[in-house]
């Protein structure tokens, strides 16, 4: 093919480094663009249409009345958006290192060889394919204060159990519970993931240096899968963040007195229990500065711990 | 071409675009299509109503078409939640795609009405657009859902079924715990609660006395009779207050929060959580609830020995609360009369009303349907005739302006939390409730 091979030999270097990088340029743009326009369809305009809500008052029905920043004003003044921020925040801090760490060790027992692995795998797996609605049935009949498996169980032991889904401390615990059994199966997976590139050499090593297979776990199998931890991590964050919304409403309507009202589950309420969509809007978007500074941290962490060889 | 854009110029335009997809989406124009008359003959009408009664609804569309050959109704649905039902409704309108008749309920009707979305039916009915009938042909209670707070003179929408309450007894689940003694109609809420006692302890909880009253505290079928009865006002139009956190009402609390653990069960936050604890499961003994609960208890009691009791009173007055959903007519329908004459066949006793007592077991809101209904035939429960009387004297009021409805809910559910998870005193916790309710009620007309 003479002229193929010509036109290689031409190469880059026949033109002008302009034309390439307009070329270049229109390339990107050509294979970005359905990305680009995807996320302005449905991630900008939203949040800048969210933004223009947040200064009206509008209840769906009537003509929407201008207010300025009064919604967001009014956002500082609101104890019940303060109670859910840290309600938001409690899901996260409670919910995310145990679903790190419990998905790591699970992973670590799947990968391993041992006799029952295939069947635990299986049951590993089984959160992922339950949707939200089947899984707060099974958790609501589990966590039944009179005949729920979980009080009978500790009727056994001679422990009393509490009202889990109806006590102001132990609801939000309980929640979390069934968010991270919701969440192993996506950890269990990435992490298995990262740890099949662990080359085995570096075990063998080890144990002929002496290290023992609890040695082994936290100070070689650990650090090889930081960059999965660290995407874990992020995915968590923001799985906690978003998800305590939807296993709230279905299991406990946030509250009582509001101890499981996440910041996305008030904003739902005050849009359409109360058809107050300006300041739902204003709350919305509280919740998005919210979730880009927390993701935001976890990221500079990230790079802090890259840095410094981890 | 460049693609570089500078960060000014970048948030002009997004602001731009933002704004633009608000508006675009409809927000802040007024609505401007008016609907109009249209034509009876030949006409295509749609109607929308909810997930759960849109099998009934088809069912009178096929009627109503089998009657009239030249006339369709389309049956659309898709969700069971208020809110989002709500929301649809905004959203269609905004799209100058309102169907011509709609699916309305008590606590949405005011806010419908007030935004222009659903048709003064008044001038219509007077006209004679529903045939024979008149509106003094309704209970009025019931059609009085549909007047606008403050114009009593509109009627906005008709409901479609009286449903009331009544103290629903599983007579199997009473021999099963050994409690002989069964509720009457000269019973009180304190000897309910006895006998449910009985239930759960002769059975060592494994059927329950009753089920939740108050459900999660904010139950509207049960506490607004009971603090009618004992003197409360629910909701005051001309002051613009309500008193259910002082007084007479604390009474009222003070008996119903007396329901949860023996009688019935240990608070839940989430309404109906469990349904080992609902009277539909065989597990209950006693429960309040409306009569639009009988056609799905004959199936799943099937086998089981049920009736109904009237509800207790207190004062001389009934307990028996109630409440409908409705049809409405919306104002940009280019089929008004067409959709007046299907309602005019709906509520003629040989047309929709026939129908809906058939597939629903609906109980007409008409006078002369409750007295001579072929739904009184029906059974179990043998006892049904209680709800003729009960849908005659039930309190429906209760009824708050707009939007306030989910907003006092949700106050009456926090008093009955910190009374019940925090041992908050009666007083304190509803005197708050009423004071929360009293605030958003003040702001919400303007007046603070």
């Amino acid at each position: 093919m003479p002229s193929v091979t010509k036109r290689r030999e031409r190469g880059p270097r026949a033109r002008s480094g302009t034309t390439y990088r307009r070329h270049d340029s229109a390339v990107a743009v050509a294979f970005l663009s359905p990305a680009m326009i995807g996320f302005t369809v449905f991630a900008v305009l939203p949040v800048l249409g969210g933004l223009a809500l947040g200064l009206f008052d509008w209840d769906l029905f009537s003509t929407p009345r201008y207010v300025g920043a009064r919604n967001f004003v009014r956002l500082f003044s609101d104890p019940t958006m303060w109670q859910s921020l840290f309600v938001t925040l409690q899901f996260l801090l409670l919910g995310v290192i145990p679903t790190v760490l419990l998905g790591f060790m699970l992973a670590v027992l799947v990968n391993s060889k041992l006799p029952a692995v295939p069947a635990l795998r299986l049951l590993f797996f089984v959160p992922m394919i339950a949707s939200s609605a089947v899984t707060a049935l099974v958790w609501a009949m589990l966590y039944n204060e009179r005949q729920g498996f979980v009080n009978q169980a500790l009727g056994v032991i001679g422990v009393d159990g509490p009202n889990w889904l109806s006590d102001t401390f132990w609801a939000l615990p309980a929640l979390v519970i069934v968010m991270i059994w919701s969440a192993l199966p996506l950890v269990i997976i990435l992490y298995l993931a990262g740890l099949q590139r662990v080359p085995d050499d570096i075990y063998a090593a080890a144990s002929l240096d002496g290290a023992g297979p609890w040695r082994q776990l936290w100070s070689m199998t650990w650090p090889s899968v930081w960059p999965t931890t660290a995407l874990v991590l992020a995915l968590q964050a923001i799985g906690f963040l978003s998800g305590s919304f939807e296993m709230a409403l279905l299991l406990t309507d946030g509250g009582p007195l509001g101890t499981t009202q996440s910041l996305a589950l008030y904003a739902y309420r005050v849009a359409f229990n109360d058809l107050n969509f300006g300041y739902a809007s204003a709350l919305s978007m509280f919740q998005l500065v919210v979730f880009a500074a927390i993701v935001g941290i976890v990221q500079g962490v990230r790079r802090t711990l890259r840095k410094g060889g981890l | 071409m460049s693609i570089r854009m500078s960060r000014a110029t970048f948030l002009r335009a997004a602001a731009g675009a933002g704004l633009g997809a608000f508006v675009a989406s409809g927000c802040g124009s007024e609505q401007n299509n008016r609907g109009g008359a249209g034509s009876v003959e030949g006409s295509h009408i749609i109607l929308q109503t909810i997930t759960a009664l849109e099998p009934n609804f088809k069912k009178f569309a096929e009627a109503y078409t089998k009657q009239f050959p030249d006339r369709t109704v389309e049956v659309r649905a898709t969700t069971d939640s208020p809110p989002d039902y709500a929301q649809q409704l905004a959203t269609a309108r905004m799209s100058d795609s309102l169907p011509d008749l709609m699916f309305n309920v008590d606590f949405l009707a005011d806010t419908l009405a007030d935004n222009n979305v659903t048709l003064d039916l008044a001038p219509g009915i007077s006209e004679g657009k529903l045939g024979s009938l008149t509106i003094d042909d309704f209970i009025d209670r019931f059609v009085g859902q549909y007047r606008p707070l403050g114009a009593d003179d509109q009627i906005t929408g008709l409901p479609v079924s009286a449903d009331s309450s009544a103290l629903f007894v599983n007579r199997t689940v009473f021999d099963a715990a050994g409690v002989s003694e069964l509720p009457t109609a000269s019973s009180s809420w304190e000897d309910l609660y006895e006998l449910a006692r009985q239930i759960h302890n002769n059975s060592d909880g494994t059927y329950l006395g009753m089920e939740r009253p108050l459900d999660n505290g904010a139950n509207r079928l049960v506490y607004g009779p009971v603090l009618r009865a004992f003197g409360a006002t629910i909701y005051d139009f001309d002051t613009n207050s309500t008193d259910i956190g002082s007084g007479a009402a604390l009474d009222g609390w003070r008996l119903l929060l007396d329901s949860y653990g023996d009688v019935s069960t240990p608070y839940s936050a989430k309404p109906q959580s469990d349904p080992a604890e609902r009277f539909d499961s065989g597990n209950v003994g006693m429960a309040v609830m409306s009569s639009a609960n009988v056609p799905g208890l004959r199936g799943a009691l099937e086998g089981q020995d049920w009736d109904v009791v009237p509800m207790p009173e207190i004062n001389g007055q009934s307990t028996a609360g109630g409440g409908s959903y409705g049809l409405s007519i919306a104002q940009t329908s280019p089929n008004q009369d067409a959709a007046f004459a299907f309602l005019a066949w709906f509520y003629d006793s040989d047309g929709g009303m026939k129908v809906a007592q058939e597939v629903a077991n609906a109980i007409p809101p008409t006078l002369e349907g409750i007295k001579n209904g072929a739904w009184r035939e029906q059974t179990p429960p043998e006892n049904i005739a209680v709800f003729a009387e009960s849908a005659q004297s039930a309190e429906l009021g209760g009824r708050f302006p707009g939007k306030m409805q989910s907003q006092v809910s949700q106050a009456l559910v926090t008093a009955a939390q910190q009374v019940l998870l925090e041992d908050r005193s009666i007083d304190d916790a509803y005197g708050e409730a009423q004071e929360t309710i009293n605030t958003t009620l003040k702001e919400e007309s303007g007046d603070s």
